[in-house]
């Protein structure tokens, strides 16, 4: 409420002091409103730079830099967020679905899945994805619903079903499934782009890449992750250099897939591979896929949760 | 953190208003008014040994007193907690551990348990059960708050069933299913949540809230087919109560909706909303 005070406080100043938006001329309101941009910036200009000569006058007395608020740093304090010495959470998450996974007694393998006529852009995302992630296979959908899929799928010993969903031609959803009960998570698919139209892009190896999961902070984001991390093979080989990355910002979650080379010890090389794709989590459902049936564990509304801009929940 | 598996309510007590039960066996007492909430484990498990084959499936009060609480487990325990002392205090094992607890229920001195696959026992002492089967699946279990030994149960094609446990062999009431809808289609049936209305004797009145986003009353007095049965949301009805004075029940679904419905109407009061996932218990004090 504070921010938003001081915002409309400051543009009614800047209307009270620039006479531009009052003119109705457009012409001749546009060249004055231009006049003043250029103005209120040789201000800001000058200001930073009274500033920081002030700051290398005082030298160690100088006050520190300030920081600018953005929406990670004034987050809203999430509830749920884990406390990293939480004995019982930690202990909830030990023996969580993926818990198999994390003991070491299963390996990995994910079936790659989509809906029975896809288009161009969402066989490259498959035959991409496939590439990226070790041991996955790629099957046609034929007309399968997804329940007689599910235990077909166990049978066949898979631990992971990706399920990707197209619109417009466009993958637009990926529905991933953890079997044999796992929980089954429903993303929103955004923003791909496939290695191809990346500059510089470089070629995917079969070495086990590492796998890094950035900011999932929340009892739900860390469940999400934990489903992330089960998609790759336990060891990675490090002599490949790949990295696969999981970032979260504000519940967006960005895929990047990266070689690197560490140039010295400060400064490393990043040649992009695969596919760049944005996921943004819809929700999480406990159990197997059961969308009528099921509960859920998480579930976005829109109305209820996308009330404040400062509010994430992974 | 941990999936919710039953509140009960408790008149205020200066310290803990709700016992939660959680996937890891755990009985959290939680205090509203000071937003504390304590974790209890039985005495003989350490944290590091609460697994998920501990999952509190079902809780219930003693017998019309608010200070013992018998909490059952995936893997068939019964365990006896005080609530004033806070502590574990008896346990008995009551299935092996392959059926889960649907319901729990004590009357007297007899403990009720009803697992899924349709096993309602009677136990008036530890070691001697009286045992008779409700149906293949079954989703719910309710003792009657009021009557003695009278048990209500439903799943899976397996329609409302009102038990009495001095005769076992049949239920004492069951209900019909509704009529064919407007296609002439059977409407399957799934109970998926049962609340009984306080009050209402030996012959009870009862709401049930189906898998098939619809709930309906039961008046055992008047005929076998709901009294009325309304729509709710599209998801699951996955639970149920009703207010202490039988004016008013809540049905909350398995994707986060809650609604207030006025009992002898059905018309929905108002929703409640706020939650991030599905509602899987609801209580109401008094």
């Amino acid at each position: 409420l504070d921010m938003a005070r001081t915002l409309t406080a400051s543009r009614a100043l800047q209307r009270l002091r620039s006479s531009s938006s009052a003119v109705k001329n457009k012409l001749r309101r546009q060249t004055l409103y231009q006049k003043e941009k250029l103005n209120r910036n040789k201000e800001k200009k000058e200001r930073k730079k009274k500033r920081n000569e002030e700051a290398k006058k005082m030298g160690d007395q100088a006050p520190p830099k300030e920081v600018p608020k953005t929406l990670e740093n004034t987050r809203v304090a999430e509830e749920t967020t884990v406390d990293p010495e939480d004995l019982e959470t930690l202990q909830d998450e030990k023996t969580d679905e993926m818990a198999s996974y994390f003991d070491r007694l299963t390996a990995p393998k994910v079936l790659i899945i989509s809906i029975t006529k896809t288009s161009l852009k969402t066989n490259i995302f498959i035959r991409e994805l496939s590439l990226c992630i070790p041991n996955s296979e790629v099957r046609l959908r034929r007309n399968v619903p997804l329940k007689k899929l599910i235990p077909e799928a166990m049978k066949r010993s898979f631990t992971d079903v990706l399920v990707v969903n197209e619109d417009r031609k466009q993958p637009n959803g990926l529905l991933h499934i953890h079997l044999p009960n796992g929980p089954t998570a429903h993303f929103k698919l955004t923003n791909f782009r496939r290695g191809y139209d990346i500059k510089g892009h470089g070629r995917v190896t079969s070495h086990q890449p590492e796998v890094v999961l950035n900011n999932f902070c929340t009892r739900v984001g860390h469940t999400v992750a934990r489903m992330f991390a089960a998609l790759f093979p336990h060891d990675p080989q490090f002599q490949g250099r790949r990295v696969v990355t999981f970032h979260n910002q504000r519940d967006f979650i960005f895929f990047r897939h990266h070689r690197y080379i560490f140039r010295s010890s400060k400064k490393v090389g990043l040649q992009e591979l695969g596919p760049r794709f944005t996921l943004k989590l819809r929700s999480l459902q406990k159990g197997t896929f059961d969308s009528k049936y099921g509960d859920y564990i998480w579930l976005h509304k829109r109305k209820e949760m996308d009330t404040s801009r400062k509010r994430f929940h992974l | 953190e941990n999936d919710m598996a039953e509140v009960q309510s408790a008149p205020s007590t200066p310290v803990v208003n709700l016992w939660v039960g959680s996937s890891l066996g755990i009985l959290k007492g939680v205090s509203i008014s000071a937003r504390v909430c304590t974790n209890v484990l039985p005495g003989n498990m350490t944290l590091s040994e609460a697994d998920k084959s501990r999952e509190i499936c079902a809780m219930c009060w003693e017998h019309q007193s608010k200070d013992q609480l018998y909490v059952g487990l995936r893997n068939g325990l019964v365990q006896c907690f005080d609530c004033a002392r806070q502590v574990f205090t008896a346990q008995c094992e009551c299935t092996d551990g392959e059926e889960c607890f649907v319901g729990l229920g004590k009357h007297e001195n007899t403990l009720i348990t009803c697992t899924d696959r349709g096993s309602l026992c009677y136990w008036p002492q530890q070691e001697h059960k009286v045992e008779c089967c409700v149906g293949r699946q079954t989703s719910v279990m309710h003792a009657s708050p009021g009557e003695m030994l009278q048990v209500a149960t439903g799943g899976r094609e397996n329609c409302l069933k009102v038990w009495d446990g001095r005769n076992t062999t049949a239920p004492v009431f069951q209900a019909k299913n509704v009529r064919n809808d407007s296609l002439d289609l059977r409407v399957p049936v799934w109970v998926s949540s049962l609340a009984f209305v306080p009050n209402t004797g030996a012959q009870p009145t009862l709401v049930e809230g189906i898998a098939h986003h619809q709930v309906r009353l039961y008046d055992t007095r008047a005929q076998r087919r709901p009294v009325y049965s309304r729509d709710y949301g599209e998801a699951r009805i996955t639970a149920l109560c009703v207010s202490g004075d039988g004016r008013y029940f809540f049905a909350g679904t398995s994707v986060g909706t809650m609604a207030r419905f006025d009992l002898r109407k059905g018309g929905i009061v108002n929703h409640y909303k706020g939650f991030a996932g599905g509602v899987s218990s609801v209580v109401c004090h008094q």
